[in-house]
């Protein structure tokens, strides 16, 4: 007879939970100052007495499929293999240990966390601790959502809108209106990139293109603002190029490169070993300009032949000698009126061999 | 005996179906393009992070209204709504103006974005230390943006 109360009694109690979910607490109990106050975690770290000051672990969640902590063990004074612990705000602080850590010199410099441990809206805590001293640690709390890295964007294409209007588009793998893209493109004319920021659009469009010109175009992309505050972008996706090839930056043909890497080495040759030529011609041919200590050989050695002395051969010397003959020809002043002509007492005899003529030979008589 | 099995088992169930309605969210989270929300709200919440950069001397404790109140699974929009008539407390402390301004704009801007129906009775609060409520305060504005970023991202947290 008691079981059945108590069947009944039981089956009250299943129902009554049913019956809190349509309650809603702030009509029940009045919320108060009681909120602001604060209340202590449940597993709360004492202040640190030992704690691991120079250590920072970061935390990245690469494209919401797996989250990289890394730390830099080697900035210890004593490198050890320290542990990672995680859980989240609202997790019953269910924690756990890392289960893939990461090597860095045989020692733990980082942790992988596969995709089922991704909570990105709830508070992430992660510590790292010594274990061979546990009061060493340091504890850190991070918002996911602001640590999320995409894949860089890719499948970029363009398309003509116009004549002179080209759109470039692309893909992400993650949710598109998560993402925020920087569009960077350039001509081959330009000496640096222009930026255009792009909200949730995958694509971006370029009202005025010169057809003259080569463009490269390449986009990145955030998680950033609408599903978090990520500060770091993604990286580059592989450049996309558009237009042609007439810019002086245009490709040579290989023959063209052959036949100047050829023929301007063996040009300069040609130059160089012509003129060693025609020195030593000059050399040989061209006489020795005699020196002053020189001269003693003239006497000495050559007994006065100036010729072998000096180096001028034979032939040359001989073709020095004049081949021409001028009649002598004595020049005295005209005597003045009176002086007759004819011989003078110290006159030499007139040449009559001038083709002129025999020049006049003036003699000097005295005056009576 | 009988009579009282058939109060328990036939009583209480349609007493809870007829509850039912109060526990479902009586504002809208569904369809949000985020416009709104990006170009009025996040500005404002933006400027509040500006604003009190500076001043972050909270200890790193829980107040007890978080844990009553979280942006779990389906219960999104009635976290916000509580949120955000949290803030409209604030305003009546002796801060300054822009933080006033930005403050009501990301209350007033919530609530009206949710579309929420139902009214709730105003609650008064005593005087507390004033760096404890600007702690609770940046905790409760954090907290409303990341709500505000989940229900935009459209992902269930498992």
């Amino acid at each position: 007879m008691l079981k059945r109360p108590l069947l009944l009694r039981f089956l009250l109690f299943l129902q009554l939970p049913l019956l809190g979910m349509g309650l809603n607490p702030t009509v029940l109990k009045p919320i108060g100052n009681e909120d602001i106050t604060a209340d202590h975690h449940f597993f709360s770290f004492p202040l640190p007495l030992h704690f691991l000051p120079n250590l920072e672990v970061q935390c990245f969640v690469f494209n919401v499929e797996y989250i990289n902590c890394t730390w830099n063990s080697s900035s210890e004074p004593q490198p050890t293999n320290l542990t990672l612990h995680y859980w989240y705000k609202n997790s019953g602080h269910n924690i756990q240990e890392c289960g893939h850590y990461l090597y860095s010199s045989e020692i733990t410099s980082g942790c992988w966390l596969g995709k089922e441990e991704i909570n990105l809206y709830q508070t992430f805590f992660v510590q790292l601790q010594d274990p061979q001293e546990p009061r060493r640690k340091t504890k850190k709390e991070l918002r996911l959502q602001d640590l999320v890295i995409p894949w860089a964007p890719k499948n970029l294409t363009l398309h003509n809108l116009s004549e002179s209007q080209i759109e470039l588009r692309w893909s992400n793998t993650y949710l598109d209106h998560c993402l925020e893209h920087l569009v960077q493109y350039r001509s081959d004319r330009d000496h640096s990139w222009t930026e255009q920021s792009v909200d949730q659009r995958r694509s971006f469009s370029l009202p005025s293109v010169d057809g003259r010109k080569l463009y490269t175009f390449r986009v990145r992309s955030r998680h950033n603002p609408l599903c978090g505050s990520a500060q770091h972008w993604s990286e580059w996706s592989h450049p996309i190029h558009w237009g042609s090839h007439t810019s002086k930056e245009s490709i040579e043909p290989p023959s063209l490169f052959a036949l100047e890497a050829v023929l301007i080495p063996l040009g300069s040759m040609g130059l160089i070993i012509s003129l060693i030529c025609v020195y030593c011609w000059l050399e040989r041919t061209m006489p020795r300009i005699p020196t002053l200590k020189s001269l003693e050989d003239l006497v000495t050695e050559y007994h006065g032949n100036f010729s072998a002395w000096s180096g001028v051969s034979k032939g040359l010397a001989e073709s020095l000698q004049p081949d021409y003959s001028e009649r002598l020809c004595h020049v005295s002043e005209i005597p003045p009126k009176g002086v007759a002509l004819g011989e003078g007492p110290g006159g030499s005899p007139c040449s009559h061999h001038s083709p002129y003529g025999a020049p006049p030979c003036y003699t000097l008589k005295p005056e009576p | 005996m009988s009579s009282v099995s058939f109060r328990y088992i036939f009583g209480i169930p349609p007493l809870i179906l007829v509850l039912l309605p109060v526990a479902s969210s009586d504002c809208e989270i569904e369809g949000k393009s985020g416009e709104e929300y990006q170009h009025v709200i996040m500005v404002s919440l933006n400027d509040l992070d500006r604003i009190r950069e500076n001043d972050s001397n909270c200890l790193n404790n829980e107040p007890n209204f978080f844990k009553k109140h979280s942006c779990d699974d389906d219960k999104e929009a009635t976290f916000l709504k509580t949120a955000a008539r949290k803030l409209k407390q604030f305003l009546k402390m002796n801060i300054h103006e822009e933080f006033k301004l930005h403050l009501s704009i990301v209350s007033q801007g919530t609530l009206k974005l949710l579309n929420c129906t139902r009214k709730e009775e105003k609650k008064s609060s005593k005087g507390q230390k004033k760096q404890d409520e600007m702690c609770f305060l940046m905790i409760l504005l954090e907290k409303i943006k990341t709500c505000w970023n989940k229900i935009l991202s459209g992902t269930k947290e498992h």
